[in-house]
């Protein structure tokens, strides 16, 4: 998550009044589905792996 | 330590299993605020809020969910699923189970006029599959086609409107039955069955919009394309951040969008963690519940709607849709859906109304219902712990509490905004703000930090440890001054309405019935804290001799 604001800061660019994908957007973009996405992978594969219910 | 020495009551109600447990969890979380409230938020905060959000999930979002699933399975573990009892077992101060009384009402609040909201979802996905929807947007008239479905909705007290509430009234008339019916089933059979069906469901339909969405072609006309929607909220821009002009804006709607996503600072979540047993995990199940949710709202909820309505109407229309949540749902996205080809590059009209409408208003109401369950639980089980009655009973209690209490909110505009604004939003950030204090600092740091690692499968990195002590508390406390500064005094004084507009006559009159509900129900479950205590409910928790 640090590396993840601190992309956000390098790469800060101007405000456009039409929206445009850029370099930066992609990346931000990007690290934020795969963080997102791969910690509810992993909570749910450590969820399957620790059985039903745990007590 | 945390104490071992509690034996549950046998007959308490628990969960069929974690999976449902988790299912459950996050279809309270996932509601219609990560498909309509998260994707307005960030085009009206604009570059930057992303940013913030991720910084406010991490100091706010997930270390307020490991303490309402710590306090709530301590509770629980001492034979109370609803905060008067939680907030009296972390500390032996009479007063904090009346302030826990705020926890049993403030989802109340919310439920009545949610279940209103989620009615229309299921009102709407009826006129998509009948081509109804699909007319009114062919003709241009998706606007007139929301007035008339809500009749009631648009005038003080007018009676020649209650004509077209009909629909209205009918199928919200549908909706608090399933609800009731389905928590009248219980926990497992009932609340648990319907997550592990409808959250499968839910996201199984808004994959299929965002792949829908995601290979739209490049419109001939303009240029435009669905991936420079995204841009809209994802190209970062730190400068925004910190200045003076936006800053303040950015920061609250993100904070306010990681309470009203998670579903924390309600009540709810404590309800449901009341149900395990005290070696149950609470670490990872929680982060489970908010990565599923941070799954459904950043990765699908964010590329439905906005991306899309860039794409066919342009970034003027995006910004005048934002403005409004129900806008965005009801009028715009029919007329998304008439312009969207099934494949290739043709527009579907009524076709495309009828197939994605259904699936996005069937989307939306999975989201609802789940979390309208689990918001209504906390009144449920404080009607059965509390006063002693049956599951049955307590569904007609509650069910006759909602429909009672929904009717200032169909038939006076300004009553749904209002109890939005102070029990949906402000309350949430306030009743959080009690919740750390008691927990971390009441309670105290060691013995929270101690308490959320029983039984746990996972070890919290111990800079969370800090967060909560102090980060958490700071930001909250910063963001209730913030309100004080600002906001309080005109809002209170019904200066202006909580958009910042003047009110209208009616709208007045709507926002001081608004308030006179929310307070009539607060003295209510207070009255009701106070004969339990003098029925010696909460007699376990003073005599335990144990603060651990």
């Amino acid at each position: 998550m640090t590396a993840f604001t601190a992309w956000t800061l390098l790469t800060a660019l101007p405000a456009v009044d039409e929206p445009q994908m850029n370099t930066a957007g992609w990346v931000f973009l990007g690290l934020g589905w795969v963080c997102v996405t791969g910690l509810a992978l992993w909570c749910f594969k450590r969820v399957m792996g620790s059985g039903p219910t745990k007590g | 330590m945390t104490s071992t020495d509690y034996a549950p009551p046998p007959e308490r109600e628990r969960w069929g299993s974690r999976m449902g447990l988790i299912l459950a969890m996050a279809g309270n979380a996932v509601g219609l605020g990560n498909f309509l409230r998260f994707p307005n938020e960030a085009v009206k905060a604009g570059s930057g809020f992303m940013t913030a959000y991720f910084i406010s999930l991490l100091i706010l979002g997930i270390p307020l969910m490991w303490m309402e699933w710590g306090i709530g399975r301590r509770g629980g573990v001492r034979g109370h699923s609803t905060c008067p009892g939680m907030f009296q077992s972390l500390t032996k101060m009479r007063f904090v189970r009346y302030l826990g009384a705020i926890g049993v009402v403030m989802p109340l609040l919310i439920v009545i006029y949610y279940v209103y909201i989620e009615s229309w979802t299921l009102g709407y996905a009826y006129n998509a599959v009948t081509g109804a929807l699909g007319e009114a947007t062919a003709a241009g008239e998706t606007s007139g086609f929301f007035k008339t479905y809500l009749g009631a909705g648009g005038g003080f007290l007018d009676m020649e409107d209650l004509n077209g509430s009909w629909p209205a009234y009918s199928f919200f008339g549908v909706t608090i039955v399933v609800n009731l019916w389905v928590l009248s089933k219980g926990l497992s059979k009932g609340i648990e069955t319907v997550a592990k069906i409808g959250m499968p469901v839910l996201v199984l339909c808004a994959v299929a919009l965002v792949v829908r969405v995601l290979t739209l072609p490049v419109d001939p006309e303009s240029g435009r394309n669905v991936l420079d929607g995204l841009g809209i909220y994802w190209t970062p821009e730190w400068s925004r951040l910190f200045s003076s002009e936006f800053g303040p804006t950015i920061w609250l709607a993100a904070a306010g969008q990681i309470f009203f996503t998670l579903s924390v600072g309600s009540g709810a979540i404590n309800t449901y963690a009341s149900y395990l047993t005290k070696d149950d995990d609470v670490a990872l199940t929680g982060l489970a519940t908010v990565s599923t949710n941070e799954f459904c709202e950043v990765v699908l909820g964010g590329t439905l709607a906005i991306p899309a309505a860039y794409l066919f109407f342009g970034m003027d229309r995006v910004t005048e849709a934002a403005q409004s949540n129900m806008g965005l749902a009801f009028n715009t996205m029919p007329q998304i859906f008439a312009s969207m080809p099934l494949v290739g590059g043709e527009a579907s009209g009524t076709t495309g109304v009828a197939i994605f409408g259904t699936i996005w208003f069937g989307l939306l109401f999975v989201a609802g219902i789940t979390s309208s369950l689990a918001l209504s639980q906390p009144t449920m089980a404080f009607m059965q712990d509390t006063m002693g009655l049956t599951r049955k009973k307590a569904a007609l209690v509650v069910g006759g509490i909602i429909i009672l209490c929904v009717q200032p909110v169909i038939l006076m505009p300004g009553v749904l905004d209002e109890v939005d604004y102070f029990a949906g939003t402000f309350g949430l950030v306030l009743f959080s703000t009690i919740e750390v204090v008691l927990f971390m600092w009441v309670f105290g740091a060691g013995k929270a930090w101690a308490e959320i690692h029983q039984g746990s499968d996972i070890k919290i990195p111990r800079l969370f440890k800090f967060v909560m002590t102090y980060v958490t508390p700071l930001a909250l406390i910063t963001m209730l001054c913030a309100w004080g500064y600002n906001n309080a005094l005109p809002i209170l004084n019904f200066e202006v309405d909580p958009s910042g507009n003047a009110y209208s006559e009616a709208g007045k009159t709507g926002a001081m019935t608004g308030r006179m509900l929310m307070l009539g129900l607060l003295a209510f479950f207070l009255i009701l804290v106070f004969v339990a205590s003098k029925r010696g409910h909460y007699d376990n928790l003073m005599k335990e001799g144990d603060d651990s």
